[in-house]
């Protein structure tokens, strides 16, 4: 019996080998890194809280023009298992002009030609011509500097440097260590700050999602060593997720931005987009934190589960201070 | 440069591992099993020494020449005193049996360096801290033990009272050349080849039969590899080795299934010796110094040992107990530098020595899971928790969907049911007794830290529990078989003097 047994479960080495096979296969064809796209896609978006989405973008939303970048009818995107159906984008067409915007669909065709004079450009399936469209070209067209994201495959750090304001509504599958943005700002802050400074993490605000994705203090944390992060209670928000989800509701219980002013910038570090800026003054606690930790440089983040280089700047501890002694000019 | 440090530690740990062991005159083992058994054994004792040394203070970056002058000293010694290839025992393996291995094992290492660090506990929780002795060169530098301030802020880390095991490896892989997340992980690409020749020799003393069969059984589980793969259907085949469920690489579960079973192999083997049993304590205080799971599974060790001696008559006498006291006192010896280094280190989180008492599991026995600590619950946006499942549900219904589950599994819980000691024969067998209550023992112990847990048990169970527990006992269960399949045949080669 027992013999038996075991030459039966000797099968699954066909599995096993099967599963190296492909892990070592796929692998090689990536060059041997991993690679977003052999993730899970995102997920179709859905016309009617899509809507609701792209009217809050707008102070006033009726009359704007929205550029819909979607395949041809028949054609394959990639990848073909998350693309939102041509029958969602025509109710969400539908719903846009119901709610008094103008929508405009590009159905395979130009993107440029779509995106002219359009207030905000959705792309909503990922056609290979428009994945690698250039930011610089779509900003000259549009009337606004808005971009709507719904597959994920646009990188933000590059329309952010052609100054458009880019949104994801993709809800993505790949690990956010992955994300090119985050690597680029990483990257960036290791240029800025020398090994064994601290860095206080400040968020701009109140923490406005309680997505596991949005913790980008972990993928900074491990890439910025030996430069030393300092987080507010970070033993709940390293935690297991349910305790990072106490850490979301407590710090914005605590309200430790209470009372600080927000403060725009000339000039920006990494990011191009001056409004999005999530600076702000800091409060008389953060401020003797700074002290107590001998960090030499504050990291301002808004919380967002993509990560988005308008998102995050890093000031000087000085700069910042200097900004608290004259916040009335700031604010 | 970084891999070729790596390459140099490959050869070092083996030769401090070889060294440790039993003259092959003394010991019968075939030349694989001494190459797995001479690895781990030096990567135990790297591991050792230098958990030891941070414990007291003892910099990273001096401690890095220890096992460097210790592995070419070593080297020297094997060299000068070359013992004679003759001496080798044969391989109990057939050629297509041996064929199989070989291409298991190859696939293993490949599949685990094919990618570099891209696991949530790798990078996090075994990464930064390779990176933190890397740089900091200490285990209790801020960045470690600076969590929790007065002032409410602090260093990040998650889980800052894991054990150094793993960062060891990384951080000496990573001293020469600097950090590459691919190349770190080469020291640890080597769990899932070794265990079947682990087991191997373990079993060899019953049997060639034995040997085999347990070394087939235990290379065949899928879940040494990754679980739940085609679960979804084939849209995962391009996945392999892309989610949570990917077991190899940077992980610290399959370390502590191997060093587990590398110490339940020499105690089979060499139990009645001081040199045995050293090497025995060392290996299940490596299994502790890789995760914490590991100390839990020593001190289930010590009382299956002590259990199966005693049961079923309750007839011992203490001459036939010291062995197993005697293992009891080299383990608490070798493990005392980690318990002194997590001393110094914040336990922030699960500590079920405390959580796991009878107040506990009596309630939870009846209770549901607690709406406030459910995702939609402590995110706010959910205020009652629809499920109304008592957890003890939950969890009895995850490791039952678990052990049938045939893509992580195979039949290996089956067929450890079919080895359990329910004839007179095999009840007669100490070695099967100690390893069937051992086995048993440790699932119950899971069992009953899942029942007890702070976390939402189903979210839990999203992130690959109880699986990832379950694997430790992948090596014990392959002996439990390989040992049941050999009663009934006359004794093996290799019975030691």
């Amino acid at each position: 019996m027992l013999h038996w047994l075991s030459r039966l479960h000797a099968l699954s080495a066909a599995l096993v080998l099967l599963f190296l096979s492909m892990a070592i296969g796929q692998a090689a064809m990536d060059g041997f890194q991993p690679t977003r796209q052999r993730y899970p896609a995102s997920k179709p978006l859905n016309p009617v809280t899509t809507t609701k989405y792209i009217a809050g973008l707008f102070s006033h939303y009726k009359g704007k023009v929205i550029a819909i970048l979607d395949a041809a009818p028949g054609e394959d995107v990639i990848p073909a298992d998350g693309a939102t159906s041509a029958e969602s984008i025509d109710k969400l067409e539908e719903h846009l002009r119901r709610s008094g915007m103008l929508p405009r669909r590009s159905r395979g065709g130009d993107a440029l030609q779509t995106a002219r004079g359009a207030d905000l450009v959705v792309l909503v399936h990922d056609v290979p011509s428009y994945r690698q469209i250039n930011p610089a070209d779509l900003a000259k067209v549009m009337r606004s500097p808005l971009v709507l994201d719904n597959t994920g495959v646009w990188n933000s750090g590059e329309f952010d440097a052609a100054g458009l304001v880019y949104f994801n509504a993709a809800r993505m599958y790949w690990p956010h260590w992955l994300d090119p943005e985050m690597e680029q700002f990483a990257t960036f802050v290791r240029n800025t700050v020398p090994p064994g400074e601290g860095i206080l993490m400040v968020p701009n605000g109140p923490l406005q999602t309680t997505a596991t994705r949005a913790r980008w203090f972990l993928p900074l944390n491990a890439r910025l060593l030996p430069r030393r992060l300092y987080l507010w209670h970070p033993e709940m928000g390293t935690s297991f997720v349910t305790t990072y989800y106490q850490w979301v509701n407590s710090y914005n219980q605590e309200t430790p931005w209470r009372g600080t002013q927000k403060v725009r910038l000339d000039k920006r570090g990494l990011s191009k987009n001056l409004p999005s800026a999530p600076t702000r003054t800091l409060s008389p606690v953060e401020i003797q934190a700074a002290k107590n930790h001998d960090v030499q440089w504050i990291l301002f983040w808004r919380h967002q589960p993509d990560f988005l280089l308008g998102d995050w700047e890093l000031v000087p501890f000085t700069t910042v201070l200097s900004w608290s002694a004259k916040s009335p000019q700031n604010s | 440069m970084t891999l070729l440090t790596a390459l140099l530690y490959l050869g070092l740990a083996y030769c401090i591992g070889r060294v440790l062991l039993p003259a092959r005159t003394l010991l019968a083992r075939s030349r694989w099993e001494e190459t797995a058994l001479s690895y781990l054994l030096g990567t135990a004792t790297v591991v050792f020494v230098t958990t030891a040394g941070l414990a007291v203070g003892i910099p990273f970056a001096v401690l890095w020449w220890l096992p460097l002058c210790a592995g070419l000293g070593c080297g020297w010694r094997l060299w000068r005193q070359a013992e004679s290839t003759n001496t080798l025992a044969a391989s109990t393996f057939s050629k297509p049996l041996a064929a199989l291995l070989v291409l298991l094992a190859v696939g293993s290492v490949a599949a685990a360096l094919a990618l570099p660090l891209n696991e949530f506990d790798p990078i996090y929780h075994f990464g930064y801290r390779g990176k933190v002795l890397l740089f900091d060169g200490s285990a209790t530098a801020e960045s470690i033990v600076g969590m929790i301030q007065a002032d409410g802020y602090g260093r990040l880390v998650t889980h800052p009272n894991y054990p150094f095991g793993i960062p060891i490896l990384e951080a000496w892989t990573a001293k020469l050349g600097g950090w590459d997340d691919r190349w770190v992980q080469l020291p640890l690409a080597f769990w899932t080849a070794c265990m079947p020749l682990v087991i191997a020799f373990g079993l060899r003393r019953f049997g060639a039969k034995a040997a085999n069969l347990g070394s087939l059984v235990a290379a065949t589980t899928p879940m040494l590899y990754g679980s739940d793969y085609l679960a979804h259907g084939w849209v995962d085949l391009p996945r392999a080795g892309l989610t949570g469920e990917m077991m190899l690489g940077g992980g610290g579960d399959l370390a502590v299934a191997t060093f587990f079973a590398t110490g339940l192999a020499l105690w089979l083997r060499l139990s009645s010796s001081w040199r045995g049993l050293t090497l025995c304590g060392l290996a299940l205080a490596a299994g502790a110094m890789m995760k914490n799971e590991g100390l839990a599974l020593a001190g289930c060790t010590i009382l299956a040992l002590l259990l199966g001696q005693v049961l079923p008559t309750f007839r011992c006498t203490l001459r036939s107990l010291a062995p197993v006291l005697r293992l009891a006192g080299v383990f608490a010896l070798l493990i005392a530098p980690w318990l002194l280094l997590r001393a110094q280190l914040p336990a922030i989180d699960e500590n079920y020595t405390e959580r796991l008492n009878l107040e506990n599991v009596m309630y939870y026995w009846s209770a549901g899971e607690n709406p406030d600590n459910s995702p939609m619950g402590s995110s706010g946006k959910l205020k009652t928790d629809p499920s109304q499942e008592r957890r003890l549900d939950h969890v009895l219904t995850s490791f039952w969907e678990e052990c049938t589950d045939w893509r992580s599994w195979g039949l290996l819980w089956l067929l450890f049911l079919c080895a359990l000691p329910v004839t007179r024969q095999r009840l007669a067998n100490i070695e099967l007794r100690q390893l069937c209550i051992l086995v048993l023992g440790c699932a119950t112990l899971y069992f009953l830290i899942l029942l007890v847990t702070p976390w939402n048990y189903p979210s839990l169970r999203a992130k690959g529990i109880p699986e990832r527990l379950l694997v430790h006992l992948v090596g014990v269960m392959s002996l439990c078989i390989g040992l049941t399949a050999s009663l009934g045949q006359g004794k093996g080669e290799g019975e030691e003097a």
